[in-house]
């Protein structure tokens, strides 16, 4: 379901969220970030497809934290328990436990912009910012691409089978499997870019000049305050790190 | 207007330039199709001494020339590979001269005439400013799409967008050429899920949204189901009207090109004739490019400009209604599943074997099929409790409107797909749980798009490809006849995507055939090929029938259906009738 | 809408194309910079706060000037493409996640998530790899966030594969491997600091670096951290598996392509 709110405040309200969890670098908070982006999403009815993309990127990293910093630790003075050079330390675990809560709240912010902003009225903002239509094309382009594209490698794959193509579990046959699926995808894709090219040619784009929009998408001034306000606490917030930081911090 | 064929006089010098009166500069104005004045001057003309390809050493088009009027339709009519995209494209400014390949002629637009000498003084043409004037809809229709809008509307605006068109005269026009295309209904869709006659109209809709003088239409009618084709017709007819120049681009002698005014044939990429056609109808020339002729069936809604010459003259003999030999006498080998490796020569079966009636190839009972839901509603099952049985030696055609899920019928027959209810068998054997790569042993399925279908490097090699698992050192002869069947014999080290659509599909064909099927299943096999092209598909397909090997097509061209096979079905609502 | 000319100026107008020349250049030259820079600091500062919790600050400083240089780099280079290659880039796009898909489902341990970037770098050149690469970057990150510090490297594999098909390493099958190698081993230091600030020391996501934290080694935390930045060595290796087997696939799949389509893409026409 596309969020009410103008694609550049979502996108603000998103990016700032992640600055200033990042900037904070305190683990409740990242919690506390993340538990409110996975409620949104779950509002928003997009909850079931944040959680899991959330958790394909997540769990991998998680793991590989705990594996490294819960067991390898250097500075772990609290040892929990050791196995030679194994060893569990109190230190290594927060160490996992705060850097995995703020990648966690960062990607499930992120995410639930991804998953709830239009991408034609993120398209027409931009380019109503000013941003080259070239921009605009190459993403919204490729997002609409990309479930087109598994649909057309699933065709060539039946059609491939229909020749009777069966991929068994070896290691060459599954290589000749890509390589047959890849020739006719690759190629295919580049004689449609090449028609495309012609066609977006034909129809003026990229021409210099001004260009308008059709699609027109609402922004009330409320949401230009609302941005400018988080721009600032973002700013804010980076800056209070910095100079909390500045002075190189010495050893410990 | 057109004259082709400068076979007699070695510089055609005869129309060249638009020296009709005073060159409409008028236009300006965000887009009105009938601001040409009046009717029948050339708005556009080309004289190309020879057009190549970078890259290539041979010129893809030679000799041809071209003038057309406005407000009239002008066909121009070849087979496959005669060049007439190449020509279309050159003419629209979709191929650039000097960044697309090398031209030697002149171009002439509304008044103005640039000439091409093939040097680095040629002038360059702007294409956002030429396809203003001249528009061209590819035969790939998805291909005009930006792909980056998400409705109709937004799609046709595309084009005013990027001139800076005004947003209040913007919505006028969308809803002016929405109406004029009929998509009103559909300006909120998302332009991916349009079928391929609204498709079609949303092409044409992006290229006259401009409000350029000529219209280029490169197939327009090519797998148009019945009622679409009436539709783009009447489009057609109702551009002409406004006077808009239109310029169709067809392999086949159909209902949309017999009214034009102009006629214009291409052959190996040069003009060979070029006059009215009940002029060159019954010419040799016709006969040569290799153009299907069709009988007229759908005449209701195009008004014509000139009166056709209505001609039932279906190029291929059908093998009119006659029940099969095999069914009478029944000599057929149980070919199905048996496995080839240890049975390989067909040549050597039995000579009789009385069987009062075989057991079908190909045995659907009671199959039910309905898509997995995706979470908004219940799905429609798309069949329900379907039957059918194909005896071996029998062409059995399945038609339906587009939509009606004839593909999805197919896919069932190899085990792309697998029924919810019921089961498939090939001859007499289940195919549940087999896998579909193994069932394609017994079943050949050609798809619609050979594009999907072709990897290898060579056309030998593609044919070549899995044969030898099958046939052992018999492989390589196989793979030459499978060929020399469909005509491609000399093309065996040709690169399979260099060749023209129509000899791929043929080659996708050719792998299928080199197989030996028991039951071949062919989807939309006629769509695209040109009367060369359906020669061979035809002959492949009788052949097949007299060897014993059961046929299953679909086509939503019902003549072609009733003139390829035995038996007429007809899909819809889940369940199929006799036709 | 006005009345167009119908042909393109002959050499067009000097003096509007250098000064947009110039402002492309300035771009390119700022995004450049704010990449230099931000590794610089990040190397030189060395940061050690590790032992009070994740590096908040040079996580800042690595986000921020990575993204800033990536995002001036596709501004330069975006405007000045042709179509026919601009087309192609969202095409790429998909080739590295569908590619990289197809290559997950098979099980088979090569990586192909920028074959389309190294593609689009071989027909269109440095600027135009770059650019791919980054922008990559940024579609993917709407499905997986965490590969949006990694834009930075992104491009200067496209740049660096550009650099090597324009002077004809990808001509040679033996010098392939090697300009893939040099790739993967800059593109690892580029992105190690990344992998090491801002998901605090273990392998990015998807490896896009190889496993650069240092084992237990008991010394100083710093000197530790100076080497989890520019510890090249498990990088090099990673990478340059990575990218030379495409970018062999590639110059072999432009050498074979079909003529029809070849006018089309730019740089397949030899």
């Amino acid at each position: 379901m596309p969020s009410t709110l103008h694609p550049l405040t979502s996108l603000t309200a998103a990016g700032c969220a992640a600055v200033m969890t990042t900037a904070a670098g305190h683990w409740p908070l990242s919690v506390a970030v993340a538990l409110a982006a996975a409620l949104l999403a779950i509002r928003a009815g997009v909850g079931r497809r944040v959680l899991a993309a959330a958790a394909a990127v997540l769990l991998p990293l998680g793991l590989s934290l705990l594996m490294l910093h819960g067991l390898f630790f250097p500075e772990g003075r609290t040892v929990l328990a050791a196995w030679g050079p194994a060893r569990v330390t109190v230190e290594g675990l927060s160490f996992a436990l705060e850097a995995g809560t703020r990648t966690g709240a960062c990607v499930l912010v992120l995410l639930l912009f991804s998953f709830t902003v239009s991408a034609p009225d993120l398209v027409a903002a931009l380019a109503a910012r000013g941003l080259p239509p070239q921009f605009g094309f190459v993403l919204a382009s490729a997002l609409t691409l990309l479930p087109a594209m598994a649909g057309r490698l699933d065709a060539v794959r039946a059609a491939q089978e229909a020749r009777g193509l069966v991929v068994r579990g070896g290691v060459v046959s599954r290589l000749v499997a890509v390589r047959v699926q890849m020739v006719p995808l690759v190629l295919g894709l580049m004689e449609d870019s090449g028609n495309r090219a012609q066609a977006l040619d034909a129809r003026g784009f990229g021409t210099p000049g001004p260009t308008t929009s059709y699609r027109e998408v609402q922004d009330p001034p409320a949401q230009r305050r609302f941005r400018a306000a988080l721009l600032v606490l973002a700013g804010t917030a980076v800056a209070l790190r910095l100079g909390a930081s500045w002075p190189a911090p010495g050893f410990p | 207007m057109t004259t082709g064929a400068p076979t007699t006089t070695g510089a055609p010098t005869t129309t060249g330039a638009p020296t009709t009166t005073g060159a409409p500069t008028t236009t300006g104005a965000p887009v009105t199709a009938a601001t040409v004045t009046t009717p029948g001057h050339a708005v556009l003309t080309a004289r190309i001494g020879s057009f190549t390809f970078h890259g290539d050493t041979d010129p893809a088009l030679r000799d041809v020339e071209v003038s057309v009027p406005s407000g009239m339709l002008t066909a121009v009519l070849g087979g496959s590979g005669s060049g007439k995209t190449t020509l279309g494209k050159l003419v629209a400014g979709w191929l650039r001269p000097g960044q697309s390949g090398t031209l030697a002629g002149a171009l002439g637009l509304a008044g103005e005439l640039l000439e091409f000498r093939g040097g680095p003084d040629d002038p360059r043409i702007n294409p956002a400013a030429w396809a203003g004037r001249v528009g061209y809809v590819p035969q790939d229709a998805a291909a005009m799409l930006s792909t980056v809008r998400s409705t109709v509307a937004e799609e046709i605006a595309f084009g005013l967008e990027n001139r800076g068109t005004a947003r209040p005269d913007m919505v006028r026009e969308v809803a002016r050429i929405a109406e004029l295309t009929g998509l009103a209904a559909l300006l909120g869709r998302d332009p991916a899920t349009l079928s391929g006659g609204e498709l079609r109209r949303l092409a044409i809709a992006c290229a006259v949204v401009t409000g350029p003088d000529v219209l280029v239409l490169d197939e327009p009618l090519a797998s148009l189901d019945a009622a679409g084709v009436i539709l783009v017709r009447d489009l057609v007819s109702r551009l002409t009207g406004a006077g808009t120049a239109v310029v169709v681009l067809s392999q086949a002698v159909d209902g949309l090109v017999r009214p034009a005014a102009h006629w214009l044939l291409l052959d190996g990429g040069t003009a060979t004739a070029g006059g009215p056609p009940r002029e060159l109808i019954r010419s040799a020339e016709l006969a040569r490019t290799g153009t299907v002729i069709h009988a007229v069936t759908h005449t209701a809604a195009a008004r014509t400009v000139s009166q056709a010459p209505v001609i039932q003259a279906p190029v291929i003999q059908a093998p009119a209604a006659q029940p099969p030999v095999v069914q009478a006498s029944g000599i057929q080998r149980q070919a199905a599943l048996r496995d080839a490796r240890q049975e390989p020569a067909p040549a050597h079966q039995p000579e009789f074997q009385p069987k009062p009636q075989p057991a079908p190839a190909l045995e659907l009972n009671s199959v039910g099929f309905s898509f997995p839901p995706d979470g908004r509603a219940v799905a429609e099952p798309v069949l329900r409790d379907l039957s059918l049985a194909v005896r071996p030696g029998e062409i059995v055609a399945v038609t339906g409107r587009n939509g009606a899920g004839k593909s999805t019928l197919l896919r069932h027959l190899n085990g792309l797909l697998r029924p919810d209810t019921g089961e498939v068998r090939v001859s007499g054997t289940s195919i549940a749980g087999l896998p579909a790569g193994r069932v394609a042993a017994s079943v050949g399925l050609l798809f619609q798009h050979p594009r999907d279908q072709l990897f290898e490097r060579t056309v030998l090699r593609e044919v070549s490809f899995g044969l030898r698992r099958l046939f052992g050192k018999e492989a390589g002869a196989r793979a030459q006849a499978a060929l020399a069947a469909v005509g491609l014999s000399a093309d065996a080290e040709t690169h399979p995507a260099e060749l023209p659509s129509s000899k791929q599909r043929l080659l996708a064909l050719a792998t299928v055939l080199a197989r030996e099927p028991a039951v071949l299943v062919l989807d939309e096999p006629a769509v695209g090929l040109d009367r060369h092209g359906l020669e061979f598909l035809h002959r492949a397909i009788e052949d097949s029938a007299a060897r014993g090997v059961a046929v299953v097509l679909v086509t939503h061209d019902l003549s072609y259906a009733r003139a390829t096979a035995h038996r007429v079905l007809k899909l819809s609502g889940g369940g199929l009738q006799e036709l | 809408m006005s009345q167009q000319s119908l042909t393109l100026p002959a050499t067009g107008s000097a003096a509007g194309r250098t000064k947009a020349q110039r402002n492309r250049r300035l771009l390119e030259l700022g995004g450049a910079a704010a990449i230099a820079a931000t590794y610089l600091f990040l190397v030189l500062t060395q940061p050690a706060d590790i032992a009070n919790g994740p590096a908040s600050f040079p996580a800042l400083v690595a986000l921020g000037g990575f993204l800033l240089g990536a995002v001036l780099l596709i501004a330069a280079a975006l405007p000045a493409l042709p179509t026919s290659t601009l087309v192609l880039m969202p095409v790429a796009l998909v080739l590295n996640v569908v590619l990289g898909q197809l290559m997950g489902t098979t099980g088979l341990p090569f990586y192909v998530d920028a074959i389309g970037t190294v593609l689009i770098a071989v027909l269109a050149g440095p600027a135009a790899g770059a650019a791919t690469g980054a922008l990559s970057t940024i579609v993917w990150s709407f499905i997986n966030p965490t590969v949006l510090p990694f834009a930075a490297g992104a491009a200067l594999i496209g740049f660096l594969a550009g650099l090597a098909a324009r002077s004809g390493l990808f001509r040679r099958f033996y010098l392939a491997p090697v300009a893939g190698f040099v790739t993967g081993i800059l593109a690892g230091v580029v992105s190690a600091p990344i992998a090491a600030f801002v998901f605090g020391g273990t392998a990015g996501p998807r490896h896009r670096s190889g496993g650069q934290r240092v084992p237990r080694d008991g010394r100083h935390p710093a000197r530790r951290h100076h080497q989890a930045g520019v510890d090249l060595r498990p990088h090099g290796q990673g990478h340059c598996l990575r990218y030379c087997r495409p970018a062999g696939l590639c110059a072999a799949a432009a050498h074979h392509l079909p003529v029809p389509v070849r006018p089309q893409v730019p740089g397949a026409r030899r």
